[in-house]
């Protein structure tokens, strides 16, 4: 009797999980099951194409999941999420369960379906959703997880930035005036190169002293005053079926002179009018050189923004000012301070400082811990460039020695 | 003014993620792939190997009065058929038909203009010159594939690539997928369409050319002597049977060197065909003849395109794909139609990707095919026949004729009133099967399938011990009703038939209605069992001895048949009705 109930039992297990087939098991978490997904395009300002796949018991299961990945991938996927650090994470945590729980509000269009398979007893499914990226970036900043970016968007404001043609002649010049507009539309202040628009006379005096090959564009940065400059450089090749574009955008400091970022953007192959196809490069571009542009004024705002100061005395007490000023100088930074080229009555330093927005101020803050020989007066003021001079006895002027 | 900040800095990093665009990512995977239309040229003519053909002849004499078999001898001399110009355009025009379907969109060279039709637009390119027409003249397959190289190679090269070139933006516009909503596809309209999606457009241009290298003939006179009332009467027929090999020639335009190169050849053949005249009391005249002949070629340059057309679909380049848009029970539904030349039954396999692999998931048949000229947003809807589908499930045009050799094993017995009890009638069965809602392309008929046999079979008597030995033949119709996911199917058919002993003992004429439950693994194979009733409707026995319906009762018919699809479908052509035309644009 008893072998017959021990058998009975062992006949009663297998029959349970030989017969019994394999449970599909669906994800109960808020989270998505699985997270492939690849970023497609930017549809507009404040939406984003995302190829996403989700996975789940049933067609229906999966393509919600597959949703889920899509919002996921927006907040926290791809190469520079919304949520960018570990703590806004788990600060959004609540939110975006909810955020999960409630897809068909930030997305705005799903494709067919792009691909489907049976992976380990589920089904699989990729779309491409449009999602609404605005939407989610103002729920989370009106939750104030992303109030970081806050902080630093009203400590810097945005940078003062010039746009010059390099190479590529008249599609060069296109390129320009699209990556002008580009910049503006993204609330940059662009200052434009009137036409014709010369370096005045004392950046071209000054870069003359630094000595060195000068490069044309940087004065004219230095001229009209930017915190950074772009020199756009087009080339047009002809493929097999149509022309492509490419443009090369070279991003500097306009203080330093420092590079800041190179990005080259393409054109598709098309047969189209050169002028749509040196727009599609730009466009690109554009969005690279923003990346980049956001990633080097953000670093600013940590380690100081850069500022040229050129300083004027007469050859009598030119080194007694330049000392007086390097100490004031370096009484304000934490950083090194750079000397360029200098003469026995003119100085440039470039100098990093933190908390202070202008060469006006600058100026103030020098001025007021100055104890060298004359008056200091402002010569000249923008952007991140100050020329001033220290008044007293003897002529001052700006030689070239 | 904070949040404003808050949302401008935010929004710019959010975007500053987004700068690669990547038009493959737009495209679906091989789960998912659709049939892109391709654009085909076909040359007009075809080429012949010989403008006339040699029929070898037999001549054969039966005399009903003697019970002996026919006796037939060789006649000496051949008769010569010439293929005239409007023949050879007959044929070229049924190649075409069957081969460059609305599936494709068709390229024309007329005389001052060059056209292409997509599916729904027209566009044409003036040409400064005259544009030579290809004329296949009368050569070998290798000289013929040498002037079509030629031909396209040096004087239409340059008309095709600009064609082309024009109908670009009507054809991308006609892409099955091309997510209008994206912003690729925005700039494609802003800016102009990229190499991405034209290099394919001119990647898929063909043209298709056609060879009849081999025709194969026979004929046969027959003259027949009965004596009726002590007056002898000879009648005379004659058959002429016809089988043609076609070289079917594929060319692609390679836009890169902007020349044709040879991208496939495919043997197709159109198997037998015969054509017989009326019994006539003089031997028929030659142009009667000559009538048959003809019919009988046309007939096999149909079967030989229809066979093409179907070797064609082995090519992934031409054979339809879609995904299943909606899956309800056995009804699956997918976005082609009229426009891709989706026939009424049309065969399907049904594949989904299974940890990795395509599978082979189940079989489904077209049923209400789309008219999706205009909308194409019409959906086909499809029977599952096996397995199982669901939405996004991808399915595969399969290659067929729609055509069945038949092999049965039957009891085919009959009571005679003259005779008692029931024959017991083992014998086997030879013959044809088609699917007239296939062949005719229609809603009405489908799942009606047509038989045609020879059947032998040994009658035994209950209380004789001379058995007969039977020979016969009939058609049949029969219609199936396929039920559940296991390819099973019962059906509803009759046949007439005609049975008689060897040594004319008695004949019969008998109708059989029957029942039938099938199995269908694959559109390739049918396993059938029928069950049925033998109807007697006249009987002869012996020699002017009728018996009226009273007299044969009745009879069992058992059968198990085993149907083999067939590529090549010979005399059955005539049964094929063309490809759709519903789409044709209307110059």
């Amino acid at each position: 009797m008893k072998k017959f109930l021990v058998m009975l039992t062992i006949a009663a297990t297998l029959f349970t999980f030989g017969c019994g087939g394999k449970k599909c098991v669906f994800n109960s978490q808020p989270t998505p099951a699985i997270y492939e997904a690849t970023f497609v395009e930017s549809s507009n300002s404040g939406e984003v194409m995302v190829k996403a796949s989700g996975i789940g018991c049933s067609i229906e299961q999966a393509t919600e999941e597959a949703k889920k990945t899509a919002v996921w991938f927006v907040l926290e996927g791809g190469d520079k999420p919304i949520l960018k650090n570990q703590n806004e994470k788990l600060k959004a945590a609540g939110l975006e369960a909810q955020m999960y729980a409630n897809t068909a509000k930030y997305i705005r269009w799903t494709s067919d379906i792009k691909s489907k398979s049976q992976d380990g007893g589920k089904t699989k499914l990729t779309y491409i959703f449009k999602v609404d990226a605005a939407m989610l970036t103002q729920e989370l900043a009106a939750a104030e997880i992303i109030a970081t970016e806050d902080d630093l968007g009203e400590q810097l404001g945005l940078p003062t930035i010039s746009v010059f043609a390099d190479k590529g002649g008249d599609a060069a010049k296109i390129a320009v005036t699209v990556l002008q507009e580009y910049l503006q539309d993204n609330s940059y202040e662009v200052y434009k190169q009137a036409q014709n628009e010369q370096v005045n006379s004392l950046v071209s005096k000054l870069s003359a002293l630094e000595g060195g090959e000068t490069d044309p564009q940087h004065d004219l940065a230095l001229s009209l005053g930017t915190d950074i400059y772009a020199k756009v450089s087009m080339l047009s090749q002809n493929g097999s079926v149509g022309t492509k574009a490419t443009v090369t955008i070279e991003v500097y400091e306009t203080a330093s002179g420092k590079m800041l970022g190179s990005t080259t953007g393409y054109s598709a192959e098309r047969r189209a009018d050169h002028n749509a196809l040196v727009q599609e490069a730009v466009n690109d571009a554009s969005m690279k050189v923003l990346s980049q542009i956001k990633k080097e004024w953000m670093e600013m705002s940590k380690k100081g923004k850069p500022f040229k100061v050129t300083v004027l005395a007469s050859s009598a007490n030119g080194s007694a000012v330049d000392e007086a000023v390097y100490g004031s100088l370096k009484a304000l930074s934490q950083r090194p301070i750079k000397r360029q080229a200098g003469g026995k009555s003119t100085f440039s330093y470039i100098v990093y400082l933190k908390d202070v927005s202008n060469a006006y101020e600058l100026f103030q803050a020098v001025k007021k811990s100055y104890n060298g020989p004359g008056t200091l007066e402002k010569v000249s003021d923008s952007g991140s460039f100050l020329v001033f001079k220290a008044a007293g006895d003897g002529e001052i002027e700006l030689t070239i020695e | 003014m904070k949040k404003f900040l808050v949302l401008v800095v935010s929004m710019l990093f959010a975007l500053s993620l987004f700068a690669v665009s990547d038009p493959s990512l737009l495209q679906s995977d091989e789960t998912q792939k659709t049939y892109r239309r391709k654009a085909v040229m076909g040359l007009g003519s075809i080429g012949f190997t010989r403008n006339s053909v040699d029929v070898p002849m037999t001549f054969c004499h039966i005399d009903t009065s003697k019970k002996a078999p026919s006796a037939c001898i060789p006649w000496a001399v051949k008769i010569n058929y010439p293929i005239g110009s409007g023949e050879k355009h007959k044929a070229a025009e049924t190649f075409y038909d069957w081969t460059i379907t609305n599936r494709y969109d068709k390229i024309v060279l007329n005389e001052n203009e060059a056209t292409i039709t997509t599916r729904g637009q027209r566009q044409s390119v003036k040409t400064a010159g005259k544009i030579p027409v290809f004329s296949s003249g009368t050569a070998d397959l290798e000289t013929y594939a040498g002037n079509v190289e030629n031909y396209l190679n040096s004087d239409a090269r340059s008309y095709f690539g600009a064609l082309l070139d024009s109908a670009l933006e009507a054809r991308y516009s006609e892409l099955p997928e091309k997510e209008q909503e994206t912003f690729m596809v925005t700039k494609a309209k802003e800016l102009g369409m990229s190499a991405e999606f034209i290099k394919p457009l001119l990647d898929s241009a063909f043209v298709f050319a056609a060879h009849v290298s081999h025709i194969g003939t026979s004929g046969k006179v027959t003259s027949v002597t009965t004596k009726i009332k002590e007056v002898r009467i000879t009648t005379f027929s004659v058959d002429i049977n016809v089988g043609v090999d076609v070289t079917f020639l594929i060319y692609r335009y390679n836009p890169e060197t902007k020349r044709f190169e040879r991208y496939k050849t495919i043997q197709a053949t159109s198997g037998l065909v015969s054509n017989t005249t009326p019994s006539l009391p003089v031997l028929p005249t030659r142009e009667l003849v000559t009538s048959l002949f003809n019919d009988a070629l046309q007939t096999a340059i149909k079967g030989a395109s229809i066979n093409a057309s179907n070797e064609l679909k082995k090519d992934e380049n031409f054979a339809l794909y879609a995904p299943v848009k909606g899956a309800d029970g056995s009804k699956l539904e997918i976005n082609m139609g009229v426009v891709e030349d989706i026939r009424v039954d049309h065969p399907f396999t049904i594949y989904e990707k299974v940890d990795g692999r395509m599978k082979k998931k189940g079989t489904a048949r077209a049923r209400n095919i789309a008219n999706n000229c205009k909308d194409d947003t019409k959906t086909t809807t499809l029977q599952r026949i096996t397995g199982k589908a669901e939405t996004a499930d991808l399915i595969e045009e399969t290659p067929w004729s729609g055509l069945y050799f038949n092999l049965g094993l039957a009891n085919n017995a009959a009571i005679l009133s003259s005779k008692v009890g029931m024959f017991a009638a083992p014998g086997f069965h030879l013959g044809t099967s088609v699917d007239l809602g296939y062949a005719s392309n229609s809603r009405a008929l489908s799942e009606f399938y047509f038989d045609a046999f020879l059947s032998f079979d040994v009658k035994i008597e209950d209380d004789d011990i001379d058995n007969h030995i039977s020979i016969g033949g009939g058609i049949g119709l029969s219609k199936r009703f396929y039920t559940g996911s296991g390819g099973f199917f019962f059906g509803l058919g009759g046949l007439i038939s005609y049975n008689g002993d060897i040594q004319s003992d008695w004949q019969y004429l008998a109708l059989t209605p029957h029942i039938q439950f099938g199995f269908t693994p694959s559109a390739k194979f049918d396993f059938i069992i029928k069950g049925g009733w033998n109807l007697g409707v006249t009987v002869v026995e012996n020699e002017d001895t009728s018996y009226d319906q009273h007299t044969f009762n009745h009879g069992l018919y058992l059968s198990l048949d085993f149907n083999f699809q067939i590529p090549v479908i010979g005399g059955m052509a005539r049964l094929y009705s063309k490809p759709s035309k519903a789409c044709e644009i209307k110059k």
